[in-house]
Parts: C-alpha cells; sequence; structure tokens
C-alpha cells in the first residue's frame, strides 16, 4: 500500500499531526473538520475525536497548504474541492458567496473533509483481463478511484496499448513536486487539471489512445464526451457513482451511455471495498 | 585658526551629508515604490493569464524586479514554499524580517499586497492588485511631483544651515 501520508498530516494544524500520525497511518480514511468543534479521524469502522476544537485559522492554514495558498488556482475550488499534493482530497464547505459577473467565492469555510488518497496495487488483477471497456461503480468513498487506478495501471503493462487519462481532479495520479506519487504504467499518458470533454477530445486527436480513462462521469457533458469516444473505437475505463446496478440504470444521466451500449463490463464495490464483475446486458 | 577652519569644514560637510542622506532616502523611496509597481504589474498578467500559484508568481515576480523589492518577493516565495506560515500575511511579515532597508511607506504597501494575495478568489485578488496599483502610482505622483527642485533644495537648506552653525560656533 502506498500513501503520500507525510503530505497528509502536514496539511493539518500542528496540534492535530502527532495523534493523527500515531492513530491513522495505516487506516484512516478522512478527518473531519467542523467548525467549533474536535476534529474527528474517521476510520472504516470506527470513528474518534481530537481534543481542542477547530478554528477559522486552522481551515484557512488548511486550505493554503493544501493549495500552496492558491486555492484559486485550483479550478476545483467552484466544485467545492481541492486535490492537495498526494492526491489527498479536501472538500470544502460554508459560505460561498456568487456574483452574477464576477462569479463565486469562498467567505469562510465551516466545514472540512480532508480524504487520506491510498494505493493498493493488485486489487484490479482479476480485472485486468477483462476486455471492451469497463464500468466501476459504488457508492461515495467505496474506492472505485483506486480500483480505476490500478486496472489502469494493469492494463498498461499487460499490454492494452496506449491508455490516455484524463485526470481532471487529480486523484487518480496525483504530483507531488512535479512527480508522478503512484506508478501509471509504461504506456499510460496522463492529461490533468482540464474538463472531461475537453481532455477526451484532446486525447482521440493526439495521444492514439486504446483506451481512455476518467473518473467519475456525473454530468451530460462527460456522457455526450464518452459516447463520442466510443464511437471512435476506443474502449473506456471510467468510474461513477452509483449504490448498486439498479441505482445506474435509473439515473438519467447515465441512460445515453448505457442504451447505446458503451460498457460491457460492471465492476460493482460495496461500502466494505469488495468487488465484483458483472456483464451489462441492457 | 587651521583648527577652526578644519572645524568648519567638518561642520559644513556633516550638515551637507544629512542633506544627502535626506535625498538618497528619498531616491529609495520612489525607486522601491517604483520596483513594486513592477512586480504588482507583472503578477497581475501572470494571474489573469495562467493562474499562476502563490510560490511560483512570486519568484517569477522576483526575477521580474529589481532591488529589496525582488529580494523581498524571494524570500516571501522560500516562506509560501516552506509552508510553515497558516497565511499569506504571516508569510509576508516573517519575510520582511529578513530585509531591514524597506522603506515604510513600501512596507505598508507590501503587507497590503500580502492580504490581497491571501484572497481566495481570483477576481477579489486581481481588484486588490488593481486597487493597489492605483495607491502605488498616487504615492509616486506625490513622492515625484517636483522632486528635482525639492532635493535640490533639501541640498542647499543643508548646506545653508551648516554654514549657519560655523558662523554661530565661530
Amino acid at each position: 500500500m502506498l500513501c503520500a501520508w507525510d503530505s497528509f498530516i502536514h496539511l493539518l494544524p500542528a496540534r492535530y499531526r502527532d495523534k493523527t500520525d500515531k492513530l491513522g497511518r495505516q487506516t484512516l480514511q478522512e478527518v473531519r473538520m467542523r467548525l467549533g468543534l474536535p476534529p474527528e479521524l474517521v476510520f472504516q469502522n470506527e470513528r474518534y475525536k481530537l481534543d481542542s476544537p477547530v478554528s477559522v485559522e486552522d481551515m484557512r492554514q488548511c486550505i493554503n497548504f493544501a493549495s500552496q495558498y492558491s486555492p484559486w488556482a485550483a479550478g476545483t475550488l467552484r466544485n467545492g474541492y481541492i486535490t492537495a499534493p498526494g492526491g489527498h482530497r479536501v472538500g470544502i464547505f460554508g459560505r460561498y458567496t456568487t456574483h452574477k459577473d464576477l462569479g463565486w467565492s469562498l467567505q469562510t469555510p465551516s466545514m472540512l473533509c480532508l480524504r487520506v488518497c491510498r494505493d493498493f496495487e493488485g486489487i484490479a488483477s482479476k480485472a485486468a483481463h477483462i476486455s471492451g471497456s469497463i464500468l466501476i461503480i459504488g457508492p461515495p468513498g467505496c474506492g472505485k478511484t483506486t480500483l480505476l487506478r490500478d486496472l489502469i495501471r494493469l492494463k498498461s503493462q499487460h499490454g492494452a496499448g496506449n491508455i490516455s487519462v484524463v485526470d481532471e481532479r487529480e486523484e487518480l495520479f496525483p504530483r507531488s513536486m512535479e512527480r508522478l506519487c503512484f506508478f501509471a504504467g509504461e504506456h499510460t499518458d496522463i492529461l490533468s487539471g482540464c474538463t472531461k470533454q475537453d481532455g477526451i477530445h484532446w486525447a482521440l486527436r493526439n495521444m492514439t489512445p486504446s483506451s481512455i480513462a476518467v473518473d467519475e462521469i456525473t454530468a451530460k457533458e462527460d456522457c455526450d464526451a464518452l459516447l463520442h469516444a466510443g464511437w471512435c473505437g476506443v474502449n473506456l475505463l471510467a468510474t461513477a457513482h452509483a449504490g448498486s446496478r439498479h441505482d445506474l440504470f435509473t439515473r438519467p444521466v447515465y441512460k445515453p451511455i448505457l442504451e447505446n451500449h458503451l460498457f460491457q463490463t460492471l465492476l460493482i464495490m460495496q461500502p466494505d471495498k469488495q468487488w465484483h464483475a458483472e456483464r451489462i446486458n441492457t | 585658526m587651521t583648527i577652526k577652519l578644519f572645524g568648519a569644514i567638518l561642520i559644513v560637510l556633516s550638515s551637507w551629508g544629512i542633506g544627502l542622506t535626506i535625498v538618497t532616502a528619498h531616491r529609495k523611496k520612489v525607486s522601491s515604490l517604483n520596483d513594486l509597481l513592477t512586480a504588482i504589474r507583472y503578477m497581475k498578467s501572470e494571474l489573469r493569464y495562467r493562474c499562476t500559484p502563490l510560490p511560483a508568481l512570486c519568484k517569477a515576480s522576483a526575477g521580474a524586479s529589481h532591488g529589496y523589492i525582488s529580494g523581498f518577493l524571494q524570500l516571501l516565495s522560500d516562506e509560501l514554499e516552506a509552508q510553515v506560515c497558516p497565511d499569506t500575511k504571516l508569510c509576508a511579515i516573517q519575510a520582511l524580517t529578513h530585509i531591514k532597508e524597506i522603506p515604510n511607506p513600501t512596507a505598508a504597501m507590501i503587507m497590503t499586497l500580502a492580504d490581497t494575495l491571501g484572497m481566495f478568489d481570483l477576481s477579489g485578488q486581481l481588484d486588490g492588485l488593481d486597487m493597489l496599483e492605483t495607491q502605488i502610482e498616487q504615492a509616486l505622483h506625490q513622492l515625484t511631483q517636483q522632486q528635482d527642485v525639492r532635493l535640490r533644495s533639501y541640498q542647499t537648506l543643508s548646506l545653508c544651515a551648516g554654514a549657519a552653525l560655523v558662523i554661530l560656533l565661530i
């Protein structure tokens, strides 16, 4: 298991670091920081509260450290989160203001959710031989991104041709000091920071991919871009939020990609991070 | 008599030196404000077109400006990269402690700059930089208005004061 743990610990205010390091190095999933309350360490089956309450300054520090003092430079803040060095995701809740001409701005953060990014090599080995396009589904926090990362790496290493990864949130293959934190495979090309729609078009035009991988398809535009790529003869590897197969088929946004048989295999994840494969027959 | 003459020369020279110090300080103020203005204009273009993160922005601006401001921006960039201080303003204060020579009005402008760069939204930052640019331009206008005449007057006055002292003492 790989994890840029030191980067994660550094995001926290100094007084919380020792205890978090001691308790969470191996298994911590999230730290939840709510204004005026002690931070909460979230593990698979338990929660633990640290001592002193969180202040606004703590939150601002955390946001500053996660974004190199430049949250506006991370285009993802408009979606309520920042990807910190090491791939850890900092979700930000609080008071935003929006203005018709000036856009939006974060005024006061009131809740932060820091999710630890861990990499488990080999967890997708049973899916590496599956041909065609693969969609990974599961509820939030069950490890879809981790599974997709390993799937990309294994397919890239096992001669599935060039794989272009459109890593909009820089969570699949995060960078630290301009180097990738996790091995991506020898035939993997990573495009990060741009939208999935643009990234898929660029990959198709410029990178001659055998497969294109994207994380978390959530919008109609993402589905349209995937359809376009799928019709160009490229295999797709993607993840989507859906608690079950039934949820997936119920959500209108996924209807076009399912009706057009874009994906042939579903990898369904459970909250306990186990998964199984199913063929899609619509 | 020789001692008196020597003393008189010393008094005149030292009083002229005071005038010269005032003139130099004034020139230093103008030059540091000009450097700060250059850095702010560079920052604005970097932020507007490239959204460069602050540590890289400060490093690049240090390369694009001169004098104390360049040194300060380099130190600020180092502070930001070290990620020890919780916000940009504290990083700026920390960086300023290493440079003693920055004149007061420029130091005040630098703190406003740090406040502006610490904002969480880009449009707010750009507006803040616009405002700061205007403030610096106004300050520069005040400082450079009839600058040559004023500076010459300081030097003349200091010489005259020296001469007056000599007459009084001798």
